[in-house]
């Protein structure tokens, strides 16, 4: 018989609906699994004491009528976003010992809906840079090889989904931290469209660039969870998941990764070969070059490090010596910059936004690498200075476009991810796409060994 | 600002923010500092063109 802790949210959702299964039962199982897997994978850094109180109102509400798709299903939060009740620090001794006093707004719609909201996960200290081993939490390792970084910032969330801890966890997203842990670590990261989900009640790191949104094990289930916590009228992302993607025009973006000598051969390979597999699916792909990524990550990092800094000014003043020191560095970055160079970088970003949408003319999506090489391994981490990995996601933070970080294949037995990225709202066309891919490949149903 | 942005200068915006850092700090805010300031180059060039 199935350990609970591994069905997926639509099977769960169905046992749950029929009666075969309860929320408290299948609470029970993922309690039961963070305990067994936490300690080699550092992805929790509190488990919530009232989690089999929360299962047991998710059963109530479920027997007196279904109010939704994740009623009475664990979901795990990113330590950035607050949780009435539970700690929430931002991974950094500045906020250690802050327990929220409400709910994030993300976190009210999963609440109101029944969610069981299991505990939080480990994040980049203020979603800034990491991993620093010096911090109170240890950092959360890759499940692939505990060895190597999970990327973040949304750590935490990528090795609770990677390791079969749990199958869905929220988290945040400014430069790439919910995509490039998921690529790193072989789930799947939905960055939505700018403002499709609220940020409210996340602590900020850079206000205009900040997304908040789903690590799940498969595609579906981010879609699912998307539609949970989406404000406003937005076209569900579930909507077209299983429907043919015979009528889709996809861009290759392949020049924005294959030209760089930083992208390893596995990478251009399995980039190839996704593209292959959705031209096999009956999609079509057609070769196009994208503006190129320099002005965009450039623009992104000014904005970003002078809105960073902006908001730990008073921080900084009266706590500076709680902060690690990557992060503090990092922080000082922004001194460099001016509200000029910061009223540019938005005059850019408009331009670069339009760059963008026009360069897909003719296309419903891009396909493009989300990390250009795996994970790293903490060896190369010498917790004095700050790492850039690269990687091609805070182009479409700068644009607000929704981004779909999912496994596409291994290199040295660590994964993969690529990135689809549509317009404005149509994180349907994504999901249709990123699970018939899922549904043509074997990539989204490995696991690292348990 | 200009595009000689100096370590003095670099040092009396940290200081204005309350901020202290030690040698091997200071050294990697100024080399981060400085890449910025080539990013702040690069959006110039951008929008110039």
């Amino acid at each position: 018989m199935t350990d609970p802790a591994d069905l997926s949210i639509p099977e769960a959702a169905a046992k749950l609906r029929s009666g075969s299964l309860t929320s408290r039962a299948l609470t029970a199982a993922v309690l039961a699994r963070i305990s067994a897997r936490n300690p080699r994978f550092h992805a929790f850094t509190h488990i919530a004491a009232d989690a089999l109180d929360q299962a047991d109102r998710a059963d109530a509400m479920l027997a007196a009528g279904d109010p939704g798709p994740l009623c009475g299903l664990p979901v795990a939060v990113k330590d950035l976003i607050d949780v009435a009740g539970q700690p929430a620090t931002s991974g950094s001794r500045v906020l250690q010992g802050r327990i929220a006093d409400t709910d994030a707004r993300a976190v009210v719609r999963l609440r109101a809906q029944g969610a069981v909201l299991i505990g939080k996960v480990a994040t980049y200290e203020f979603a800034m840079v990491g991993p620093d081993l010096s911090l109170p939490d240890p950092p959360a390792r890759n499940p692939w090889n505990p060895a190597h970084i999970t990327g973040g910032s949304s750590s935490g969330s990528a090795a609770a989904v990677a390791g079969g801890l749990v199958r869905l966890a929220i988290g945040t997203d400014t430069g790439g931290s919910i995509r490039s842990p998921a690529a790193y670590c072989g789930c799947v990261g939905l960055k939505p469209t700018r403002d499709r989900v609220s940020r409210a009640g996340a602590f900020p790191l850079s206000p205009s660039l900040d997304h908040t949104g789903p690590l799940a094990a498969t595609v579906e289930e981010a879609a699912l969870a998307l539609d949970a916590m989406s404000e406003g009228d937005w076209r569900a992302a579930s909507a077209r998941i299983g429907q043919p993607v015979t009528d889709l025009k996809i861009a290759f973006a392949r020049d924005w990764f294959a030209d760089d000598p930083q992208a390893s051969e596995s990478l251009i390979r399995a980039m190839d070969e996704a593209a292959s597999t959705l031209s096999l699916l009956g999609a079509q792909i057609t070769l196009v070059t994208l503006p190129d990524y320099a002005p965009y990550e450039a623009a992104a990092s000014i904005i970003l490090h002078a809105e960073a800094l902006e908001e730990h000014r008073a921080l900084i003043r009266d706590h500076a010596g709680d902060y690690g020191r990557p992060t503090l560095q990092c922080l000082a970055f922004g001194a460099a910059i001016d509200a000029e160079d910061v009223a540019k970088a938005r005059q850019a970003r408009t331009r670069l936004t339009a760059g963008m949408l026009l360069a897909m003319d003719g296309s419903d999506l891009i396909l493009t690498a989300t990390t250009l090489a795996p994970a790293l391994p903490f060896s190369a981490f010498d917790g004095e200075k700050a790492v850039w990995t690269p990687m091609r996601t805070i182009a479409f933070n700068l644009t607000g476009q929704p981004a779909l970080s999912m496994p596409a294949g291994f290199e040295n037995g660590l994964p993969l991810g690529l990135q689809l990225v549509g317009r404005h709202g149509d994180e349907d066309l994504l999901c249709a796409v990123g699970h018939a891919f899922e549904r043509a490949t074997d990539h989204s149903v490995l696991r690292p060994p348990p | 600002m200009t595009a000689d942005f100096t370590e003095a200068e670099f040092r009396a915006r940290l200081a204005a923010l309350g901020l202290t850092l030690d040698a091997r700090a200071f050294a990697i805010a100024w080399a981060g500092a400085r890449h910025l300031r080539a990013e702040v180059a690069k959006v110039d060039a951008y929008l110039a063109s």
